[in-house]
């Protein structure tokens, strides 16, 4: 008889957890895209940092303006800085939904390996098709998981690594988009995996 | 529970998720868990994985995903075509408070550019969720700068499967490259080199001394000794002897060889000399390395004979990157040659080949500790005596010592194909094999001639002669203490004259005959030729060869040469060559003396 209250509740749990990363998921989304502008800018001053860093003002007409070489690289890191600030505000966001994801998964999991004596393995892998099976779903979590894992880790080693070199950094933002052209279809897989249990997460 | 499930390769899915995908009878069957950890054991090695049920629920399948294994190389290893269902087991499984791992990073590039908490990081979140057990190695096949991780230790130290979890503090105990990663899986048995425990504990001091006393030779402001070079007959052992201790100490060798290293396009040489190098060096950057350069004669000519620039280039480029090695590096080079008048003498200051190790040919003691290793591997009679085959086989080097083995398991073969009676290699062998291997240092050597064996008692008469030549011949050779004691020094030439006719030669013969030694017959035929210098040459050979076995043979061995027929022309060319016979007898009188 304790078979089915279980049963229901890693259910409910499981519903609960894919009602929570929806809207992860956007936050995550948009994050990413509100970084891009900021990974322009930053690799412009790269850029012109490079340059100022090349010329030889003596030469140029502007040689009357003392110590300008100075001043501009002055000016140029703090823009980069700054803008790393923004970066690294958008990173921590990143971390924030890692980490809300890995905890909601982490949850569900936990109350699976409670219940799962009294569940049996035929219910677990019992599906319909409105509702996916449990060992389905806890795959698909998993997956999740991982990805949100995997991609903050990288894209936190990319700037990490870019902070010596500025042509690592000027080339921040191919980096970036070759980050997201790897990841794009582990990005779809997620996507695909929240429709297939729409259904499921309506059926209350 | 015999059922055998069909191997399928995994899905791309599921790659480095170290799932194993079950259909739901075989789960149920096992008693596995959906997400709980299984181990499935294979022909070659068993690995940890977590049970799944397959997407379309079929049963009679496996698709296992191999991350985490006893193997490091586990897709080309577990090539199983099916898996019986008790080979699959279902496993309990602990969270792990602390776990000790061993990282294998790509490059060594990779090594200096990611930093200690990064890689930290990134092992951190390979190993997040995964079940591990001791000893057993995650292959991480993504692009990441990790390849594989090996588990040392994991605390609770459990027989079950651990758990890796975000509480879970992991300790990195060592970093090691790819190349040194599969360097130390090598594994090659030890090799055995018997008779060269003084030459072998040089090397290794050589080697092992920049690796454990590095504040001490700091301290003391010298730079490590960082070059040998082995000099030895051919045969003797000396790639073997560096084999061995190479892969005693654990040190990685990176072979160099001439003719690899010569290109035909200028330059090519000394590029494809400074790449070796670099890559010697990048090696050494993560373990002790061993930069193996045989036959360096060929490499390293004496400049001034060879009059072409190529190759005085390479001599220089090897010159220049000898004096590169950084004395800090744990880089070691050893070079061998039988040849080592051939060489550069540049090359053999110190600072470049700081020590000079000569392997001569093997001594009595040494032949014998050559041949027990040798018997000790073949299945041989009680009656096969290595001391007495030591006796026998003066000037036999290595090479032919294993030559001789060889041929007497090869005669022992044979006979056991005819009767079938006895499989063992008797002393009958090793003696039928000893008329067939003849020492190599004797061959294709000037003077050298074979011959029929003479006893004294085939010659009739004579007495007295054959007892002074047994007094000065065989007498030093047999009761060499008793001549020490007595304070005599032996007597080093005999001149035996006569009338043609009269056994000289036969008298040499019977003496060579007793005493088991090689004989060299030099007539005046062989050694005069119209060019200057040409005969002393000749005969600095002989000598040298004749004397490669006298001196280092403990039984010595003794050169005969046929002096008698020898002093006639000499007479005769006299007139003709004037001061020439002057320098040649002096080179002749020197080497006797």
């Amino acid at each position: 008889m304790s078979e089915k209250p279980a049963f229901v509740s890693v259910q409910q749990s499981l519903r609960k957890s894919f009602d929570a990363i929806e809207p992860l998921h956007e936050e995550w989304n948009n994050t990413l895209l509100e970084c891009n502008p900021h990974l322009t800018s930053l690799s412009n001053l790269a850029e012109q940092l490079q340059a100022c860093q090349r010329v030889l003002f003596k030469k140029t007409p502007l040689s009357s303006f003392i110590n300008l070489q100075e001043h501009l690289r002055f000016k140029l890191q703090a823009a980069m800085e700054f803008n790393l600030e923004i970066l690294n505000q958008k990173l921590s966001t990143l971390q924030r939904i890692r980490d809300s994801v890995s905890q909601v998964v982490g949850s569900v999991l936990y109350m699976y390996e409670t219940s799962i004596e009294k569940i049996g393995l035929e219910a677990i892998l019992e599906r319909s098709s409105l509702c996916p099976s449990i060992a389905d779903m806890l795959e698909w979590l998993q997956d999740i998981e991982k990805h949100y894992r995997n991609q903050y880790l990288q894209r936190k080693l990319l700037l990490q690594v870019c902070g010596g070199h500025l042509s690592d950094i000027q080339a921040l933002p191919q980096s970036w988009a070759k980050q997201r052209d790897a990841a794009s279809s582990k990005q779809q897989h997620v996507e695909d995996i929240l429709l297939s249990v729409s259904f499921f997460r309506m059926s209350t | 529970m015999d059922t055998v499930l069909k191997c399928l390769p995994s899905n791309p899915d599921d790659h480095c998720s170290q799932r194993c995908r079950l259909g739901p009878k075989a789960m149920a069957l096992i008693g596995a868990k959906v997400g709980f950890p299984v181990l499935v054991s294979l022909q070659s090695g068993s690995c940890l994985c977590t049970a799944w049920p397959r997407r379309d629920l079929c049963d009679g399948f496996v698709q296992a995903d191999y991350m985490c294994s006893t193997s490091h190389k586990p897709m080309a290893v577990f090539k199983d075509t099916g898996i019986c269902l008790n080979q699959i087991k279902s496993m309990a499984s602990t969270k792990l408070r602390k776990v000790s791992v061993k990282v294998v990073v790509r490059s060594l590039d990779v090594k200096r550019a990611t930093s200690e908490a990064a890689l930290l990081e990134t092992v951190r979140d390979l190993l997040r969720n995964v079940f591990v057990l001791n000893d057993y190695v995650l292959s991480v096949n993504a692009d990441s700068p990790v390849v594989h991780i090996e588990i040392l230790d994991t605390d609770p130290a459990t027989s079950n499967a651990g758990l890796i979890t975000g509480k879970t503090s992991i300790v990195i105990k060592e970093v090691i490259t790819l190349e040194w990663y599969k360097h130390k899986l090598q594994e090659a048995p030890q090799l055995k080199v018997a008779a060269m425990d003084d030459t072998c504990a040089s090397l290794k001091e050589i080697i092992h001394m920049p690796l454990h006393y590095p504040e001490t030779m700091h301290k003391l402001g010298l730079p490590c000794p960082k070059g040998v070079l082995l000099i030895g007959p051919p045969g003797v052992g000396k790639t073997l002897l560096v084999k061995a201790v190479a892969r005693e100490v654990g040190a990685y060798v990176i072979g160099l060889s001439g003719p690899a290293i010569h290109g035909s396009r200028p330059g090519e040489s000394e590029e494809n000399l400074r790449k070796i190098f670099e890559k010697a060096r990048e090696a050494a950057c993560s373990g002790p390395a061993l930069l193996f350069i045989d036959e360096v004669d060929a490499l390293c000519p004496k400049r001034g004979h060879s009059n072409s620039a190529p190759e005085n280039r390479v001599v220089a480029q090897l010159l220049t990157l000898m004096d590169g090695i950084d004395s800090d590096n744990k880089m070691v080079t050893v070079a061998a040659t039988s040849r080592p008048d051939a060489i550069d003498p540049a090359l053999r200051r110190p600072g470049r080949f700081d020590r000079e190790v000569i392997i001569g040919t093997p001594t009595h003691k040494q032949r014998q500790a050559i041949l027990e290793m040798m018997i000790s591997n073949m299945p041989t009679d009680r009656d096969v005596d290595a001391a007495a085959l030591a006796d026998v086989t003066v000037g036999y080097v290595g090479a032919d010592l294993t030559a001789l083995c060889r041929d007497a398991a090869m005669q022992a073969v044979l006979q056991a194909s005819l009767d079938s009676l006895c499989n063992l290699v008797s002393r009958a062998h090793f003696y039928e094999a000893f008329k067939r291997i003849r020492p190599s240092s004797a061959r294709s050597s000037i003077g050298r001639v074979e011959f029929k064996p003479v006893h004294w008692e085939h010659i009739g008469g004579l007495e007295d002669i054959k007892h002074k030549l047994r007094q000065s011949i065989e007498w030093p050779m047999k009761y060499p203490e008793a001549f020490s004691r007595m304070g005599l020094t032996p007597p080093k030439g005999v001149l035996l004259y006569g009338p043609p006719g009269c056994a000289k030669t036969t008298l040499v013969k019977a003496v060579a005959t007793s005493c088991h030694c090689s004989f060299f017959s030099i007539s005046a035929a062989d050694l005069f030729s119209p060019y200057v210098g040409d005969s002393e040459k000749t005969l600095a050979q002989v000598s040298n060869r004749c004397s490669d076995k006298r001196g280092l043979a403990l039984q010595p061995l003794f050169s005969l040469m046929k002096l008698m027929p020898w002093w006639g022309p000499d007479q005769k060319v006299e007139q003709d060559l004037g001061s020439r016979k002057g320098s040649f007898l002096f080179s002749l009188m020197s080497w006797m003396a």
